[in-house]
């Protein structure tokens, strides 16, 4: 089945041209990887399925499990199991990690009608994730990415998807200001989360992402649209000959 | 001299107070007199008219009645004025006299002047125990609270009142002493004058973390004074004002020994109709080398109808410092509520989330639960 189908979407920003009729379908199960040079898009592509105010659709169309995203509030979009691994989380001192975890579990277990989850199941799950991608539990006391390097919020973004549990993944640029080892930590989180009936569409520059989490299908998107597409071996040929011979 | 005829100065009879035997009281009536006439008063008291605010103020005689925890521990003596020795007295006489004498203290001069009496706490080592003051009932109030070289106390002073309360805490604070100071006011509808003012003497360590609430006038003063070198004073506050209240902080911090740090962070947010106004000065000598000060003030108007005025007033006469100064008056975040939104938290909800977290960065302390519940019913 389709998770999420895109057809020629438009979107523009103050008024400037940033999508221009890209297409994109993922089916559940799939792993699709976004590659392109700076100012491709790739950023709002993300954020416009999110639902980020400040980007405005002019044309297309995105289906996200058969419904019309765009008509969406981004809560509502949330609800629906999409996810966004946002490209520079905020810090939000004063509201703790423990308290935004809950709320956001909360919401999503409310909005779909099912109870909320006690705390105390609550506080082991998060602690199993919170292990698992080798953050220190300690950091859930503490003001949501407050003080954190850029590796510890890109791992916390991941666990936020871990513990969510969405239909679909989108990861922008999750592998950026990462070194090797947190690296290899945020992948296996990843991979552990792949599944039958889910998906993941991963934002990246770099080719080295790739190798720890394999994807089923690379595209390459270029001043709004996408302009090739193929299996992973894509990726390394990009690493090796650069964007430029596909955006000419 | 025009006082004679200020109806506020006739509304100042003086009343059979201890304190009367050993306080210039003439000379108390005379500067308060002068003071309301000035320029310098009119400007601050700008938002809190000074204009009939005798009125408001607690009947003469009356006396805010307190309940005191912790004043029975070891290293604690809490003696009224009309039961204090003569070194007492002469100690306290010195203070209110002297300390108060430079700065433009009405609340001071007038809760001195109507008090029917007062407390002097003196504490000597390290205390167990926090001494909480509660003030339970309307009245004047003045507490003079001295912490003697190399003390450790932490002061708890918490309202409970709605009736017109006015406070007057003078603490010094001797070298090598800690004192931690959590205050909390929390009625909405009170009318509450509180002048604090709080001298460190050298190697002096003074935190405070404050919550207030608008009341229907609420005026805070607080006036720290950096006195010795090596004094360190770390303030922290959180407000809130809802619909139809007010809330007047006026902070003075001066430096007036080198080598002595402020820092001083205060949130406050307006969710109704109301006003709020912070006016935080800092005030370096020109001795007072290699001084370090910051101050932030950071407002968030959650009401389009919500008056926050933040003044900053920095008055330095040394270049060997280190200032910063930052006031704010703005909105939640749109990244910070996007983010809460795109987890599925609903707009409502992170709002309050972020609103609630905004306050509670300068929640701490044994109060802060209160506070942030307080507050926290305030926000929705």
């Amino acid at each position: 089945m389709n998770l999420i189908e895109i057809s020629n979407l438009h979107v523009h920003v103050e008024g400037k041209s940033i999508l221009n009729g890209l297409d994109l379908t993922l089916r559940a199960g799939e792993v699709h990887a976004i590659m392109g040079p700076n100012g491709s898009g790739k950023s709002t592509l993300a954020n416009v399925l999110a639902g980020r105010p400040g980007y405005e659709i002019v044309d297309g169309s995105v289906a996200f499990l058969g419904q019309d995203l765009t008509a969406l509030e981004p809560d509502a979009r949330a609800h629906l199991g999409l996810f966004l691994a946002f490209q520079y989380p905020v810090e939000i001192p004063g509201v703790s990690n423990m308290e935004f975890l809950k709320a956001s579990l909360d919401s999503l277990h409310l909005a779909r009608g099912q109870d909320p989850i006690d705390t105390v199941s609550f506080m082991r799950r998060v602690r199993g994730i919170a292990e698992e991608l080798k953050l220190n539990p300690e950091f859930l006391k503490r003001g949501v990415n407050e003080g954190f390097s850029g590796g510890e919020k890109k791992r916390n973004e991941i666990l936020q998807m871990l513990l969510l549990q969405p239909r679909l993944a989108v990861l922008d640029e999750t592998d950026s200001g990462l070194d090797i080892d947190a690296l290899q930590v945020v992948a296996q989180g990843v991979n552990s989360y792949r599944a039958s009936d889910n998906g993941v569409l991963m934002i990246t520059h770099y080719q080295r992402l790739l190798s720890h989490i394999v994807p089923d299908v690379v595209h390459v998107l270029a001043a709004g649209k996408i302009v090739r597409s193929g299996g992973k071996e894509l990726a390394l040929e990009l690493e090796e000959k650069g964007y430029r011979w596909l955006t000419a | 001299m025009s006082s004679q005829s200020n109806p506020d100065m006739d509304a100042l009879t003086w009343s059979a107070a201890p304190h009367r035997a050993w306080l210039d009281t003439e000379a108390l009536r005379s500067r308060f007199g002068t003071h309301l006439e000035s320029g310098k008063t009119r400007e601050l008291w700008k938002y809190t008219p000074v204009k009939g605010f005798v009125g408001g103020m607690p009947d003469r005689g009356a006396a805010a009645r307190l309940d005191m925890v912790g004043i029975d521990q070891p290293g604690v003596r809490a003696v009224p004025f009309a039961e204090m020795t003569a070194l007492d007295t002469e100690q306290v006489r010195s203070l209110l006299s002297n300390r108060l004498e430079a700065a433009n203290h009405l609340l001071a001069d007038l809760c001195l002047l109507r008090a029917p009496g007062g407390w002097l706490i003196d504490i000597e080592g390290t205390l167990e125990q926090a001494i909480h003051i509660r003030y339970l009932s309307a009245g004047s109030a003045p507490v003079v609270v001295v912490l003697r070289q190399g003390a450790s106390a932490e002061l708890i002073e918490q309202t409970a009142t709605t009736g017109s309360l006015a406070q007057l805490l003078l603490a010094e604070v001797q070298e090598d002493a800690t004192l931690t100071h959590h205050r909390l006011a929390l009625e909405g509808d009170a009318q509450h004058w509180a002048l604090q003012q709080i001298r460190l003497a050298a190697n002096t360590n003074y935190r405070l973390h404050q919550s207030l609430l608008g009341g229907q006038r609420r005026r805070s003063e607080m006036h720290v004074i950096l006195d010795g070198r090596g004094a360190e004073a770390s303030l922290t506050g959180a407000y809130l004002v809802e619909s139809g209240q007010h809330l007047d902080q006026q902070l003075t911090v001066e430096h007036r020994a080198g080598d002595t740090l402020s820092r001083q962070t205060f949130h406050g947010i307006g969710c109704g109709k109301g006003r709020s106004i912070f006016n935080g000065r800092i005030h370096i000598h020109p001795h007072a080398a290699r001084s370090d000060a910051a101050l932030s003030n950071r407002n968030l108007a959650l009401h389009p109808e919500a008056e926050m005025n933040s003044k900053p007033e920095l008055e330095i006469y040394t270049d060997d410092v280190r200032c910063a100064h930052g006031a704010t008056v703005g909105q939640l975040s749109e990244d910070s509520l996007f983010y809460l939104v795109s987890r599925g938290i609903s707009p409502t909800e992170a709002r309050r989330l972020l609103s609630h977290g905004f306050l509670r960065e300068c929640l701490d302390g044994p109060l802060a639960e209160t506070a942030a519940e307080r507050f926290m019913m305030a926000l929705g």
